[in-house]
C-alpha cells in the first residue's frame, strides 16, 4: 500500500471528495480569506464556524455577503446540500461556550441570526459547569442545566466540545434528549491530555446517536515535537473502533489566518493543555489548514476503510445529527 | 419628614445632649465627581481626595486622626434602591412581583433617590457611619458601569448627606463630617472573570469590597445554593491572589462550604463573611459552619451577623433574641473580635431557580432586627447579654474598621 502523501492516492481521494459531502464539524478560524481559500482547494463542502462574537454587529454578515459567490450561510442540512449544488462552501455559525451573561432570552435572537450548535465551558469552570482542567470538576449549575434546556428547545445542537470537565458532560448527556456531539477532541487512551476524552464517554455520546469529531492540534496528538499523519490516523481508528462508524466525524479546530495573536491567557488556556503560545501554535503534519483534508481521506482509503464508511466519517454522520436536531 | 422623633445614637460618644451626628457644612471639595459619560471602569469617580482641609496632599483624614474611626460604627450589607442594588437586583424583583402576580412598576430616578435619601438619613440617626450598598449584585458587563455610574451619582447628588467610601480616607471623611458612608459592595465578579488584570480597573472605580461567587456557580468556585460545591476552581485561586494584591477585601458569604474554605486557604489576607449566622444555630445553605467560624477568626477577618429571617430560624418571624444567639455563637466559636453586624436588611427576591431555599419578599425581620431604626436599642440589648463597652465597640465597627485598614492599608495602622 501507498502512503497518503502518495500523489496517486491523493489525487483518488479527492475524486471520492467530489462524490461525496465533506463537513467539518468545527474549525476555530473565524472567517478570513485564507479560510475560503483553503476550504475550497481542500474540498470541504461544509464548515462549522464558531464564531464567539456573533450578533448583528458581527463583521462576519458582511464578510459572508462580500464572499456570496463562495459561501452561503446555512441553518439547515436542505441548505447544505443546495449549496453543495450551487459550486459553494455552506458556513455553519456556532459557540465553543454559551455567551449570554446569563440572560437566555438572548438565545432566541442569536438563533435567529443563525446560531446552530453550541459548547457550554471553555476549559475552566463558568456559570454553567466545569471544565477539562478545572481541579475538581462537577456536574451543570442550576444554570447550566437551564442552559441545556434552552438550547434544546430552539433545536440548537449541544456540544460537549472536548472542553468540558468529563463530570459535567456526563450531566449533560442526563439532561439533554436526544443526539448530544462533542464537536472536537482527541482519545485519551492515546495521548494523556486534559482535552482528551475518555472512551467511555465516547461510546455515551454514540449511544445519544451524536458524534465525535477529531481535532488536528498537535498537542492533542502527542506531547512534544510534530504529530504525525499516521499519529493522528491512529486516534481516529481508536475513535471508530471505540465509537462506532457511525459516531466519528472530523472537527480539525484550526485556526487558519490567525495564529499570531501574541501570547495566550494561560488562565484559560493553561499550559497543562496547551503547552506552546499563539506564534507555535501548530497541527498535524499537513493539516494547518484545509488543503489537508484529503490527506485524511486518503488515509482512510489506505487503511481499507469502504467508500460508504469514508462517506459517514467525513461528512454525513455530522448530516445525519444535525437533521435530527435541527428538524430540516 | 416632620415629626421625626428623636432616637438614642447608637454611637457610644454621643453624650451632652448633643449626638455625634451634628452635622457641619463643609466645603464640597472632599470628593471629584467626574462626567458621568466617562467611562467608569477606569475612573475615579467619587474618590476622596485626602485635602478637604487644605492641609496638602499629605495629610489624609485618615492620618490625621486615627483614633477617630475606632468609634465608627461600620455595617454590612444594607441594600438600597434599584439604582444602586443593581438592575440585576431589580430584574429578579420583577420576576417575583411577576409571581406574585403584582403589576411591576420601575420607580422614577427622583423616587428612587427619595428612597436612598430615607434610608440614609435613618441610619445616620441610628448612628451609623457608614454601612457597605450592593452595586454590583451578580450583574456583567455592561450592567455593572451603569450600576456604578448610578451609585456615584447617587453620592453626588446626596453628597451634602453621604460619602463614597471607597477607602480608608473615605470612612475617615464620613466620621470627621457626620455624613453617612455607602461602601460600594461587589457581589460576583463576572466583569472579571479569567481577565484577572481587570480587578485593578474596578478597584479604582469603588470595588474595595467583592464577593469572588453570587450564591450560585461563577468560574471561581461554587455558590450557597448550587447542586453541587466542588471548591475553588483554578482560575478561582488565581483571583484571590489578584483581590489580594487589589487590597480588594474577600467577602465569602453567599459561597458554597467547600468553596469558601478553599478561598480561605488561599488568601493571605483577612476575609469577611458579610453577612452569615452560624450553621449550628441554624443549617441554612447561605449560614457557615463552625470550621469556617475558626478560619475566619485564624485569618483575623470578621463574620456579619444577619438578620435576614431565612438565615435567623426555621421560624417565619424570628425573634431579636434569635439573632443574638447566632451572635453569642460566634463569639463563643471565633471569638468576640471577629464578628460585626451583616444585618442585610434587604427587601429584594433572592430566589432566581424554583429549589433556591429561600421564600420571596415580603421577608418578615424579628423585631427589633427590621431596620437601621432599631439599631439604638442594640447597646441595651448586647449590654443584657454581657457585652461590654468595648465589646459593644468591637460589634458595631471596630472588627470591621480592623479589617478595612489591613487589606485596605492606608491611613494610620
Amino acid at each position: 500500500m501507498s502512503n497518503p502523501f502518495d500523489p496517486a492516492l491523493l489525487a483518488e481521494a479527492r475524486a471520492l471528495q467530489d462524490d461525496i459531502l465533506v463537513v467539518n464539524g468545527l474549525d476555530a478560524s473565524l472567517l478570513n480569506e485564507e479560510v475560503v481559500r483553503t476550504l475550497k482547494a481542500g474540498g470541504v463542502h461544509m464548515n462549522m464556524s464558531t464564531l464567539p462574537d456573533l450578533s448583528l454587529s458581527s463583521p462576519f454578515h458582511q464578510f459572508m455577503l462580500d464572499h456570496a459567490d463562495d459561501l452561503v450561510p446555512v441553518t439547515t442540512v436542505a441548505g447544505i446540500h443546495a449549496a453543495r449544488a450551487a459550486g459553494k462552501v455552506a458556513v455553519g455559525y456556532c459557540w465553543q461556550w454559551v455567551d449570554v451573561d446569563e440572560d437566555l432570552s438572548q438565545l432566541a435572537g442569536y438563533h435567529r441570526i443563525g446560531l446552530r450548535s453550541s459548547g457550554l465551558v471553555y476549559n475552566v469552570g463558568n456559570y454553567i459547569g466545569s471544565g477539562c482542567v478545572d481541579p475538581n470538576p462537577g456536574p451543570l449549575s442550576h444554570y447550566g442545566v437551564q442552559v441545556v434546556e434552552a438550547l434544546q428547545d430552539l433545536r440548537i445542537v449541544v456540544d460537549i466540545g472536548g472542553h468540558c470537565a468529563e463530570a459535567t458532560s456526563y450531566d449533560v448527556l442526563e439532561v439533554a434528549e436526544g443526539p448530544v456531539v462533542c464537536s472536537h477532541t482527541n482519545p485519551l487512551a492515546l495521548r494523556d491530555n486534559p482535552r482528551g476524552m475518555t472512551d467511555g464517554l465516547m461510546r455515551a455520546i454514540a449511544d445519544t446517536g451524536g458524534a465525535i469529531g477529531i481535532a488536528a492540534f498537535n498537542f492533542f496528538v502527542v506531547s512534544e515535537g510534530q504529530a504525525t499523519l499516521e499519529e493522528f490516523l491512529r486516534q481516529l481508528d481508536h475513535m471508530i473502533n471505540v465509537a462506532g462508524v457511525d459516531h466519528v466525524g472530523i472537527g480539525l479546530d484550526q485556526i487558519i489566518g490567525r495564529n499570531d495573536r501574541g501570547p495566550v491567557n494561560p488562565v484559560t488556556l493553561p499550559p497543562e493543555a496547551y503547552p506552546q503560545r499563539y506564534e507555535d501554535w501548530i497541527y498535524v503534519e499537513g493539516l494547518h489548514d484545509f488543503t489537508g483534508v484529503p490527506l485524511i481521506t486518503a488515509g482512510l482509503l489506505e487503511r481499507g476503510y469502504s467508500p460508504e464508511d469514508i462517506e459517514k466519517i467525513m461528512g454525513a454522520n455530522w448530516l445525519r445529527v444535525w437533521e435530527e436536531v435541527w428538524g430540516e | 419628614m416632620s415629626g421625626r422623633k428623636e432616637r438614642p445614637s447608637l454611637r457610644a460618644s454621643a453624650g451632652g445632649g448633643e449626638t455625634a451626628m451634628s452635622r457641619r457644612t463643609i466645603p464640597r471639595r472632599d470628593f471629584v465627581v467626574g462626567s458621568a459619560t466617562a467611562p467608569l471602569v477606569l475612573g475615579t469617580l467619587g474618590c476622596s481626595t485626602g485635602d478637604d482641609t487644605g492641609e496638602g496632599p499629605g495629610a489624609s483624614p485618615a492620618d490625621r486622626d486615627p483614633q477617630a474611626l475606632d468609634s465608627a460604627v461600620v455595617v454590612g450589607p444594607v441594600p438600597l434602591a434599584s439604582p444602586i442594588r443593581g438592575l440585576q437586583a431589580e430584574r429578579m424583583r420583577l420576576a417575583a412581583e411577576r409571581r406574585a402576580g403584582i403589576p411591576a412598576r420601575v420607580a422614577s430616578w427622583g423616587e428612587e433617590l427619595e428612597h436612598v435619601r430615607s434610608q440614609v438619613r435613618a441610619a445616620r440617626d441610628a448612628g451609623v457611619s457608614a454601612f457597605m450598598v450592593p452595586v454590583v449584585a451578580g450583574e456583567h458587563e455592561p450592567a455593572v458601569s451603569e450600576n456604578l455610574r448610578r451609585f456615584h451619582e447617587a453620592v453626588a447628588a446626596l453628597r451634602d448627606e453621604v460619602v463614597a467610601v471607597l477607602d480608608l480616607d473615605g470612612l475617615a471623611s464620613a466620621v470627621a463630617t457626620g455624613r453617612v458612608g455607602l461602601i460600594p459592595w461587589f457581589q460576583g465578579a463576572k466583569m472579571v472573570e479569567a481577565d484577572l488584570a481587570l480587578f485593578a480597573a474596578y478597584r479604582a472605580s469603588g470595588a474595595g469590597i467583592m464577593a469572588p461567587t453570587h450564591l450560585w456557580k461563577m468560574p471561581y468556585g461554587d455558590g450557597a445554593f448550587e447542586r453541587a460545591d466542588q471548591g475553588l476552581t483554578a482560575t478561582g485561586r488565581l483571583a484571590i491572589g489578584a483581590m489580594n494584591r487589589e487590597r480588594i477585601v474577600i467577602d465569602l458569604s453567599g459561597m458554597g462550604p467547600r468553596s469558601s474554605l478553599d478561598a480561605m486557604e488561599e488568601t493571605e489576607q483577612p476575609v469577611i463573611f458579610s453577612h452569615s449566622n452560624a450553621r449550628a444555630v441554624h443549617d441554612h445553605p447561605m449560614n457557615v459552619g463552625d470550621e469556617h467560624l475558626r478560619a475566619c477568626a485564624e485569618l483575623g477577618g470578621v463574620v456579619g451577623v444577619s438578620a435576614f429571617p431565612a438565615c435567623v430560624s426555621a421560624s417565619d418571624s424570628p425573634t431579636a433574641d434569635d439573632v443574638l444567639r447566632h451572635l453569642d455563637h460566634i463569639v463563643d466559636v471565633a471569638g468576640i473580635d471577629h464578628v460585626a453586624l451583616g444585618l442585610d436588611f434587604t427587601d429584594l427576591p433572592r430566589k432566581r431557580f424554583p429549589s433556591d431555599p429561600v421564600p420571596d419578599p415580603p421577608y418578615s425581620f424579628p423585631d427589633g432586627f427590621s431596620g437601621f431604626e432599631d439599631l439604638p436599642r442594640l447597646r441595651d440589648r448586647l449590654a443584657e447579654r454581657g457585652y461590654g463597652d468595648g465589646d459593644q465597640g468591637k460589634i458595631l465597627g471596630g472588627n470591621m474598621v480592623r479589617v478595612l485598614r489591613r487589606v485596605w492599608g492606608g491611613g494610620a495602622e
